[in-house]
């Protein structure tokens, strides 16, 4: 027999074995396995459709350039000049009109699909799956993607409205691209407004503008990756606080974007993907007043502080909706930008903390939301690339287990690539 | 059934494997899930969570020790991870306010629950660090990383759960 009773007590525990209930079988351990493995499966599957929906719903082919290039379609199938008001009335001779008309219909011969660039129609099948697609999608949010379907013989289903249409669509490409009409003699200017010229302005114009094909300038689109990185440090100094946490808190975040331009601005918007790793170290101290229960049945009391350290890890995935502005200051471009992204933790490790308390993390996948704001200069590499720097406010959060909000604020710098795509 | 052939079997998924690991185990588990944990029903919890983990990660098992002594460094640290997810380990010290019940029979005659039923009179601090260290055999050093403590916290942890059980061993005669 062991004479330590400690030792007895230690050994006694070692080689305890209890059997486990029914419940707790190993059936149910294999249970627990598959239903973690479709879990994954199922935030895989949730984000890339998510991603998916989102590329869609962001995608180059916008159901106004389809109605612009069906319409047009249509007025040249129909033999009708498609001028805007402003070259219609009288303010052009013959001589522009006939070649305005001409270009036009050469640029659209028999071609029955209502696809303006593409006189290919081998070509204007492989738009198909995306146009189908953004289809789906624009009968889906109720853009009327039907409007574009051609019928059997070739028209669309809104052909009565198509001239009405045309007018202002066609001001729109004679604002935005004055450069297709060979001299840039007109200057931009709002849509709709009367261009008014003399005879005397025009008639030296020179119309051999050779071969081109007429269409709506595309909204640019831009990818642009970034990192960025924060920190924080925190300090209690109320005595009156039982708890207290020092700590620093880094943050470090990878994204991401495919960003657009609004229709006449240079502001962006976009959607994209990033991943952030956030740590904290800190040292917690508390001081107590213990009572200890002593053998003739009094307390004694026990002043002590206790130190530890905490430290903790989430890593997150999020889908940042951005939008980003330009301004000029003196000579220098700046771009500012707000972003806000939800997402969920993919880890989550160790005690998390703030000033006063802590909480140990559950490993389990939780909500969170990032937010950023932004400003900084924007240098141009070269004509499509250009680089952001970019000091930033942001604000990391997530939902703990106990459906308690987390989060901190963090000051940071970060380095962004905006490329354009086309 | 050898250790290695019972590892090899897991990685190949096979379930003759997976369940003899299951048998030959659980029950040694569970008791140490429950040195941990406030209820049985929280050790089991935490004793299929730990298998789980076992099952997922049994290619990184490199023999380095038993077999045994890796599935309960897993079992511990899922237990201690349920621990501080219901609540902090050490907070309970500020108030802990506790008193060890007393038992008739003889201390050559304690019953293996009836010392289960002691320790887990404890506070949980005194009773996590006595389990990791004395039961267990973890060094102070393990322990300061695994509960994020400092080494004399866990020394001092230790000391007055040794102090606590010893006075309740001298009070109870149980030494002679």
């Amino acid at each position: 027999m062991n004479n330590d009773p400690l030792e007895h007590i230690a050994q006694t525990l070692k080689t305890h074995e209890v059997s486990p209930s029914e419940s707790a079988s190993f059936d149910e351990v294999m249970r627990r396995r598959e239903k973690r493995k479709k879990g994954i499966i199922w935030w895989f599957t949730s984000a890339a459709l998510l991603l998916m929906v989102g590329g869609i719903y962001f995608s180059p082919w916008s159901s106004e350039e389809f109605n612009t290039t069906a319409d047009q379609k249509n007025t040249s199938n129909s033999g009708t000049s498609v001028q805007s008001e402003a070259y219609s009335s009288s303010i052009l001779d013959k001589k522009s009109a006939d070649a305005e008309e001409e270009i036009i219909t050469n640029s659209t011969p028999e071609s029955q699909e209502p696809y303006l660039a593409d006189n290919d129609p081998k070509k204007s099948n492989k738009k198909t799956l995306g146009a189908k697609l953004f289809n789906i999608f624009n009968k889906l949010r109720g853009k009327g993607g039907a409007d574009i379907t051609p019928t059997n013989n070739g028209m669309t289903r809104q052909d009565s409205e198509s001239s009405k249409f045309s007018r202002g669509l066609m001001t729109t490409v004679l604002v935005e691209e004055p450069a297709l009409y060979g001299k840039r003699y007109l200057e931009p200017t709002k849509l709709g407004e009367p261009l008014e010229m003399r005879p005397s302005d025009y008639l030296d114009w020179d119309f051999s503008m050779g071969p081109f094909e007429p269409h709506l300038r595309k909204k640019p689109w831009y990818v642009e990756l970034s990192a960025i990185t924060g920190s924080n440090n925190q300090v209690q100094f109320n005595e009156e606080e039982p708890l207290s946490v020092l700590g620093t808190n880094y943050m470090a975040q990878y994204q991401a974007s495919f960003l657009t331009s609004f229709n006449s601005s240079s502001a962006m918007w976009g959607i994209g993907l990033h991943y952030t790793q956030w740590v904290g170290n800190g040292e917690w101290r508390e001081h107590t007043k213990e009572r200890i229960l002593q053998p003739d049945g009094t307390y004694k009391i026990i002043n002590s502080t206790t130190t530890g350290r905490v430290n903790y890890s989430i890593d997150k995935v999020s889908i940042p909706l951005s939008y980003r502005g330009f301004a000029r200051v003196s000579k220098f471009n700046l771009r500012y930008g707000v972003q806000l992204a939800p997402g969920f933790t993919s880890v989550t490790e160790g005690t998390y903390f703030d000033a006063t308390s802590y909480t140990a993390l559950q490993n389990s996948r939780m909500w969170s939301m990032d937010g950023k704001a932004s400003v900084g200069p924007m240098i141009q590499v070269n004509k499509g690339l250009n680089v952001v720097i970019e000091p930033s406010v942001m604000y990391q959060s997530f939902v703990d287990q106990n459906s308690k909000i987390q989060g901190n604020w963090f000051g940071g710098l970060g380095v962004s690539m905006l490329y354009r795509l086309r | 059934m050898t250790d290695k052939e019972l590892v090899e079997g897991c990685i190949r998924e096979d379930r003759i494997a997976q369940k003899y690991l299951w048998d030959q185990y659980s029950s040694k588990l569970l008791a140490l899930c429950m040195r941990y944990t406030q209820n049985q029903e929280e050790a089991e919890d935490a004793l299929m969570e730990a298998y789980v983990k076992i099952y997922d990660n049994m290619k990184k098992f490199r023999f380095q020790s038993a077999l045994e002594t890796w599935m309960r460094r897993i079992c511990v640290n899922v237990s201690i991870n349920k621990l501080r997810a219901r609540k902090n380990i050490f907070n309970e010290l500020s108030e802990s306010e506790f008193e060890l019940g007393y038992l008739d029979s003889q201390y050559n005659q304690l019953q293996v629950n009836q010392i289960m039923e002691l320790v887990h009179q404890l506070p949980t601090g005194y009773k996590t660090v006595f389990n990791l260290f004395a039961v267990e055999g973890y060094s102070h050093k393990e322990i300061s990383k695994l509960l994020e403590i400092d080494e004399g916290t866990s020394r001092s942890q230790l000391a007055k759960a040794r102090k606590v059980l010893q006075e309740w061993v001298t009070k109870l005669g149980l030494d002679k």
